[in-house]
């Protein structure tokens, strides 16, 4: 059920019910209940029309209760078309000690994170970022959790939007084509590798956003031809 | 912000045509662009795509011209340009105007600068417009700027640089004609020179130095009361004191001289140059070898000199020398030494039994050759000359020059074309048979001989023999149009490259190599070309750069034409210079062939564009002199 995308699924109902849900518990006048009440993305739209917000984030550690958020990247497309100049970053002051064991893999040290953006305005930009897009992320479930409990924390709310899974999508293609897949070869820089994309430096939440973005292009080609038609709903995950 | 996105400004700054934009608009550049991945197969430009600069950062494609040929293959950091500047302006082939197809053959991820912004960069920063507005010989003339300053960092750099007249240490010393030569050695010797200028109403008239007091007044018992007009050199070589010390340099070897009077362009005597002011200065290498030469006792001595060429080829190279001077300096060394040969040959075999001319074929004949070159030569001999009773001296003679030159490094042409051979060792009379044979009978393996024989220069012997040769022989080609079709056949029968693929040089949609054959593909068709004009006109010129000059001179080939060709040759000339420098370095045999590898974003650019001035000349002759192109 974690990863649930049926065709059947009637996204926009459940999509609605869930804002409904959020809006009741939102924080009054806040960021969070500012986009709830904003319609969301057309998700009837053909892949290539669409407008994404592809995201990442780099935290302290795994956990959405504890670990805190300590830089967000994202970037935009319109449809196919990856927009730098909509590329976004910002660290974030987590407030907390970073554990060394998720600094050696994001390299943010303590004192490069206190100069960071508090939690809270950060949380606003995303906000304001996501309004009427499609969140695309890469293991989604990892950056729509962290989203909800930081959104709980600060307006008292989750949020519900339409969410495309980079990961699932390519899980998804493997199973297509009956072919074995490692748990290895459902990582970022491995699905690039397989779609000739080249190779970046990861563990940025810009680059690693601009990967996925990448990844997202060649997965919606995978499944449809040039002039073929895949609807965004065709494409989205229940977490 | 943008520092997040050095991902692709990295990538970027490695694309030749961004490369010399400033720091802080390259910062910039990744965020006005935008990105699309294209799967194997997809249309491109993609339907909802936007027009502009297309970069591939990974993948491929391909672009085809309207009629289905192979226009490029693109790969990382090439570019595609859709957009209405397109259109190249001074190609001449009518199809390119026309819009190419372009395949995605591999998936790819491409960078767009959009339109907007492209333009806005052209009109900013003419470093960038330069790729897109100026035409291939003038991107290429600046190349060849860029790559003479490049080399210049060396501490030899001022030989290049330094003007004659900044070498010079005196006023000259000057007397009148008709002043004895008694009072001129008391003037050369108070004054301590070597030389003294004469000079009649302001104007230099001639020369007297140390030796021609010794040769033609001690050793011939001219009275010392005599003027000096009656020993002076006159007819002298002169430098104008805006040339490099290089240039005089040459002058010195080419002609033998010690002294060169140095005299402004409206004849006024600015003074006089020694080769000992030169040889002060460093890089005077050709000098040396020159004299080495001049002075070789014997063979060994000979191949000592030969042996040293390929220093010298990287010593200029390093220098930063233009192609031009660099063959110049390599045809000088390699004549002396052939000149030496000559004598050596001449005491070892006796007097020749009749006169004859010792000529340089192909590259050296051209004044045009390198480190790396076979020999090519022949013998003019006399009318008188008998095979007979001659036959067997001039054999000793061309066997002990043309293995003389062998142990000096010049390897014997493969072809045979050298002077051992009978058929290249004739009278007068039997080289004009044999040309007529060639030119009014052409057929390909005669036509291939000739582009060899037009580019003939006498290196030792006597001149006049080639020039009766050339008084019969020229006019005939240059009213022969059947004759100058084969040529332009031959000239024509090698295609240009379109360019490069990764690694790989692209010569058209089969054949991919892994070397660029600097010599096939760029030297020799453009060699092939300013002889095909030179011979159809009857020029004397020898020299590639030179024909092309003179062709345009006599209106056979338009200004900004034969411009593009030198331009173009002389690139492909300092590139494969620079090779072979390398190569030098590196403790290689010398060659040819430039690994793509080790070029540079620019210099593909470079290269590129010369192929393309050379490609869009043999169109214009294919049409021309209709020779169907095969491809």
């Amino acid at each position: 059920m974690a990863h649930l995308r049926l065709s059947w699924f009637p996204h926009a109902s459940w999509l609605a019910w869930r804002r409904r849900y959020h809006r009741r518990r939102a924080t009054p006048d806040s960021a969070l209940l500012h986009f709830l009440d904003t319609p969301v993305a057309d998700i009837d739209a053909d892949w290539r029309e669409a407008e994404y917000l592809v995201l990442d984030f780099e935290t302290t550690g795994l956990d959405p209760r504890h670990d805190r958020l300590l830089s967000v990247g994202w970037v935009g497309m319109h449809g196919a078309t990856i927009d730098l100049a909509t590329t976004h970053h910002e660290l974030i002051n987590p407030r907390i000690g970073i554990p060394e064991q998720s600094a050696v893999i994001h390299g943010i040290t303590d004192d490069v994170a206190a100069a960071g953006l508090p939690e809270r305005v950060a949380l606003e930009q995303v906000l304001e970022a996501l309004t009427g897009r499609v969140l695309v992320a890469h293991n989604a479930r990892f950056e729509i959790a962290f989203l909800n409990a930081a959104c709980r924390r600060h307006f008292g709310a989750g949020l519900a939007l339409p969410v495309i899974d980079t990961l699932l999508l390519a899980r998804q293609g493997f199973e297509r084509r009956h072919l074995h897949h490692g748990p290895g070869e459902l990582r970022l820089d491995a699905l690039r590798g397989r779609y000739h994309l080249p190779r970046y430096r990861a563990h940025h939440a810009l680059i690693d956003a601009l990967a996925t973005a990448e990844l997202h292009s060649a997965l919606c080609q995978d499944r449809v031809s040039p002039n073929g038609r895949l609807a965004v709903r065709d494409l989205l995950s229940v977490l | 912000m943008a520092a997040e996105l050095w991902e692709i400004r990295d990538f970027i700054a490695e694309v030749p045509a961004f490369a010399k934009l400033p720091v802080s608009v390259l910062e910039g550049l990744p965020r006005r662009l935008t990105v699309r991945y294209l799967r194997r197969g997809y249309p491109f430009p993609p339907p909802d795509a936007e027009r502009g600069l297309w970069i591939v950062r990974s993948g491929a494609l391909t672009v085809r011209e309207a009629d289905g040929s192979l226009r490029e293959k693109l790969a990382e950091t090439d570019l595609y340009l859709d957009a209405p500047h397109a259109a190249e302006p001074e190609s001449l082939a009518k199809d390119s105007a026309e819009t190419p197809s372009v395949a995605v053959v591999e998936d790819s991820l491409l960078y767009q600068l959009p339109l907007p912004a492209f333009e806005e960069l052209l009109e900013d920063h003419p470093v960038f417009a330069w790729r897109f507005e100026r035409s291939r010989r003038e991107r290429l003339e600046r190349a060849l700027k860029e790559l003479g300053q490049a080399g210049q960092g060396s501490r030899s750099a001022a030989l290049i640089s330094a003007s004659v007249d900044s070498l010079l240490r005196r006023a000259p010393v000057t007397a009148s004609p008709d002043t004895s030569i008694g009072e001129g050695a008391r003037i050369m010797t108070e004054a301590q020179v070597s030389a003294l200028l004469l000079l009649e109403d302001g104007r230099l008239l001639g020369l007297v130095t140390d030796r021609d007091l010794r040769r033609r007044v001690i050793a011939t018992g001219v009275p010392v009361d005599s003027p000096l007009r009656s020993i002076m050199t006159e007819a002298l070589i002169t430098v104008p004191p805006t040339s490099s010390a290089f240039e005089a340099s040459l002058l010195f070897s080419r002609h033998n001289v010690h002294h060169l009077p140095v005299v402004a362009e409206d004849g006024a005597l600015v003074g006089i140059l020694s080769t000992s002011d030169l040889l002060r200065h460093q890089g005077s290498h050709s000098i040396h070898l020159v004299r080495d030469a001049m002075a070789a006792p014997d063979l060994e001595a000979i191949a000592r000199v030969g042996s040293r060429l390929p220093d010298l080829e990287a010593q200029l190279v390093a220098i930063g020398a233009d192609a031009e001077p660099l063959g110049e300096a390599m045809v000088t060394v390699t004549d002396a030494m052939t000149r030496r040969l000559t004598e050596l040959a001449e005491q070892a075999l006796g007097p020749a039994p009749v006169a004859w001319a010792w000529a340089a074929l192909g590259s050296q004949g051209r004044r045009e050759q390198t480190a790396f070159t076979d020999q090519d030569n022949a013998l003019i001999l006399d009318e008188a000359f008998d095979p007979a009773s001659h036959g067997e001296w001039f054999e000793r003679f061309a066997r002990f020059v043309t293995e003389g030159l062998a142990a000096a490094g010049l390897e014997p042409c493969p072809g045979g074309t050298m002077a051992t051979t009978p058929d290249w060792r004739q009278s007068v009379a039997g080289w004009v048979r044999t040309f007529r044979d060639w030119i009014e009978q052409p057929e390909p393996h005669s036509v291939m001989l000739t582009t060899n024989f037009f580019d003939m220069r006498v290196v030792a012997g006597r001149d006049s023999l080639l020039d009766a040769l050339w008084d019969t022989v020229r006019p005939l080609a240059v009213s022969n149009t059947i004759f100058q079709r084969r040529l332009a056949d031959n000239a024509l029968a090698i295609r240009m490259p379109l360019g490069f693929f990764r690694r790989l040089v692209v010569v058209d949609d089969e054949q991919h190599d892994d070397r660029l054959d600097l010599k096939r593909y760029g030297l020799m068709p453009i060699a092939d070309l300013a002889r095909l004009h030179a011979v159809s006109l009857g020029l004397a010129e020898l020299h590639t750069v030179r024909r092309l000059q003179a062709a345009s001179a006599a209106g056979d080939l338009s200004a900004p034409a034969a411009a593009g060709l030198a331009d173009a040759w002389r690139l492909f000339y300092v590139l494969r210079a620079r090779h072979q420098a390398a190569q030098v370095r590196r403790g290689e045999p010398l060659d040819n062939r430039l690994d793509p590898e080790r070029l540079s974003g620019l210099e593909r650019d470079h290269l590129r564009d010369a192929f393309r001035v050379v490609d869009d000349h043999q169109r214009w002759l294919r049409a021309h002199f209709d020779v169907s192109g095969t491809r």
